[in-house]
């Protein structure tokens, strides 16, 4: 039996840091090099390894075979973006046949085979797909999901590639078309199809490999981050291959099942850049039992980045703690923030450097949206007030800009805390068919509003909050929307009854609430609904959801009569402290992964 | 390994599900995973790593899709037993 090799983490070429016209010609430079992408499966084993120039040259070959389908320049090609070779065989080779790629989710919940359906059929009728393809083991869900609807072609990567290549030129995709359609939430009734130029993920990428990350010879990425998120795809699929790095993959859903061997991977393959949001982190350190038998060395790790959701420093300081004594250097922290609608990255901290926190009065803060920084250590200011660790999301990438500006759109000053508005080259062009969401965020002028609450000091940004209602758990994104939906859908439940949340948890990390208004007052008719609302949500959403009960009229309003969330989340939180004064149970942590 | 008998699964399974579950309730065949002992996919995975080592297998995540009851759980690990 051959033992395979990962490809070298030196690519034998000269580095070039994503200064290409188009995601096609950063391929064809790549090819040139020995580096690639290597794929582990879930006892940590090398399975598959596709270097740049096998993948340039499947790429163009299944490339001629999808143009003998005629789809037109541009048709969307979905694709369930497992992490297996097919994914990026399959990414590029769109990318050189003129034609969309729209990677899909292919994750699974528990006893979640409706919902990962639904959300499927979702996605393809709203990205217009002529096509689909999807690993063997996806196909049924494939399937069903598209009975109803009026594809081309729907099948697996075999299926496509018994088709006939046809002899023509291929005509890669431009700088001013659509890279790929990136879907930024799993919502089945509000999926936003991102689209990104080629100008303007090429951009992002220069960006972040010379700016960001400040990419050198010796660098190997290691990445378990889903193909279908902005953060997976831009940045370990499309970043590394644009500065000819190798990577090492691990599927999200064997991370999840054995967190060490992320570690076990950056310790092997000597990895120096990777990512996560802080709930990878958080896994991590909870799950990895530390065998000294077996020890990590992470010494090589130089940028451990952060981002996609709010970053809490305490789950940071706890798997610097444990990782340590392997290796680990908490100055290899990297604060990011960036968005899908900025092709990925907006800002990056500097490297090297750690995290920096702002430390500010959260008294000051919630009361004047201002955040006066305190400059002692006890925790307290000068008058005593409660204190708040903000992370130092560093300065915008060169070409962009950040303002905050408050509600009315006036532009505030330093240390204000408004809206966050970035403009510049990596900005998307809208989203696909949907002009009137494209107009809610982007402005003539290329303004992206980007729906966080933050400010600057000194040109950097500090990220304090969401105006958007949208709930970030374990890095996935959610529309309170769809949680919403589900508890209408109960005959006791009326529409504009139930208001869905985040809220941050005890540990750091976010979690659902819905606070649900119901009059009954039976405990087991109440104590019934509660659990109905838990399940559905389980299996409909994929997440656990804490569902408080309150009496009719709870909800707040705004004046226009709209549900406010910021005010059910306001009055859910002086619940709780009320409660928590009066002795009863805090926030239930059981319902929290 | 020869094929393990549905009653013996059912002894391993019950008494992991209780550590993770962390309750103390009884384990039937119908006792469903998400509703009635509190599991989602993220806690259901950290106890998969110990169901593979025990029963030496690979659990196919996509059968997470359409598993509800201990039974569907037991069926699913004496199917892949008897198939490796």
């Amino acid at each position: 039996m051959n033992t395979l090799n990962p490809t070298p983490t030196e690519s034998h070429i000269a580095l070039r840091n994503a200064d290409f016209p188009n995601l096609a010609a950063a391929l064809d430079y790549a090819a040139k090099g020995d580096s690639g992408f290597n794929f582990y499966d879930g006892r940590g084993k090398l399975h598959a390894t596709l270097s740049y120039s096998e993948l340039r040259q499947e790429a163009q070959i299944l490339a001629r075979r999808l143009l003998g389908l005629q789809l037109g320049r541009g048709a969307r090609v979905a694709i369930v973006a497992e992490t297996h070779p097919d994914f990026p065989r399959f990414f590029f080779a769109c990318q050189y046949a003129g034609l969309t790629p729209v990677p899909l989710p292919a994750s699974i919940h528990l006893g979640g085979h409706k919902a990962y359906v639904e959300q499927l059929q979702g996605l393809l009728e709203k990205s217009h797909a002529s096509v689909a393809v999807a690993p063997v083991e996806f196909l049924p869900y494939l399937q069903e999901a598209t009975k109803n609807l009026k594809l081309e072609l729907v099948g697996t990567p075999q299926v496509f590639d018994d088709l006939e290549e046809q002899l023509v030129e291929l005509r890669p995709l431009q700088a001013e078309e659509a890279a790929y359609l990136q879907y930024t939430s799993g919502s089945t009734r509000f999926p936003r199809g991102v689209m990104v130029s080629e100008a303007a993920v090429m951009h992002n990428l220069a960006g972040i490999t010379k700016d960001g990350l400040k990419v050198r010879q010796g660098d190997r990425c290691v990445s378990w981050l889903p193909y279908y998120h902005d953060m997976g795809l831009v940045g370990f699929v499309l970043a590394p291959l644009a500065a000819q790095l190798s990577v090492d993959y691990l599927a999200t859903r064997d991370f999840a099942m054995r967190p060490r061997l992320w570690l076990g991977l950056m310790s092997n393959n000597r990895g120096t850049i990777s990512f996560g949001p802080p709930f990878g982190y958080e896994l991590s350190s909870r799950r990895v039992r530390l065998d000294s038998a077996k020890p990590f060395d992470l010494s090589a790790w130089r940028v451990a980045g952060v981002g996609a959701e709010t970053i809490q420093v305490e789950i940071l300081d706890a798997f610097a703690e444990k990782l340590a004594p392997f290796g680990f250097n908490r100055k290899a922290f990297v604060a990011s923030y960036g968005m899908a609608e900025c092709s990925l990255a907006v800002s990056f901290a500097p490297i090297d450097l750690g995290i920096e926190v702002d430390e500010i009065d959260a008294e000051h803060l919630s009361a004047y949206q201002e955040a006066l920084p305190i400059t002692d250590n006890s925790g307290k200011n000068s008058a005593g007030c409660r204190t708040k660790k903000l992370v130092n999301c560093g300065i915008p990438l060169p070409g962009h800009e950040i303002v905050i500006r408050d509600e009315s759109g006036q532009l505030l000053s330093d240390r204000k805390c408004g809206i966050i508005h970035v403009r510049g080259p990596s900005v998307m062009s809208g989203y696909f068919a949907d002009p009137v969401a494209t107009d809610r965020v982007l402005s003539a002028d290329g303004w992206l509003n980007t729906g966080d609450i933050g400010y600057l000091c000194s040109g950097s940004l500090m990220i304090t909050g969401r105006e958007k209602d949208m709930i970030i758990i374990n890095g996935r994104n959610f529309w309170p929307q769809d949680l919403e939906f589900h508890a209408e859908q109960q005959p006791e439940i009326r529409p504009g009854d139930a208001s869905a949340i985040s809220v941050t948890a005890d540990n750091g990390l976010e979690i659902a609430v819905m606070v649900v208004q119901y009059r009954e007052i039976d405990e087991n008719k109440r104590n019934e609904l509660s659990a109905r609302l838990t399940r559905i949500i389980r299996e409909e959403i994929g997440i656990n959801c804490v569902i408080e009960l309150v009496p009719a009229h709870t909800l707040p309003r705004t004046s226009s009569g709209k549900l406010s969330r910021a005010g059910t989340q306001r009055d859910y939180l002086s619940r709780q402290k009320e409660q928590a004064t009066n002795g009863a149970a805090s926030l239930p942590l059981a319902a929290v992964v | 390994m020869t094929t393990l008998q549905y009653d013996a699964i059912f002894q391993q399974i019950e008494a992991l599900l209780l550590e993770y579950a962390q309750l103390q309730v009884p384990i039937q065949d119908d006792t469903d995973l998400i509703n009635d002992l509190g599991f989602d996919s993220l806690k259901l995975m950290e106890m998969l790593e110990e169901v593979e080592d025990i029963f030496d297998i690979t659990y196919p995540l996509n059968d997470l899709s359409n598993l509800h009851t201990v039974k569907d759980f037991v069926l699913q690990i004496q199917q892949i037993v008897g198939g490796e």
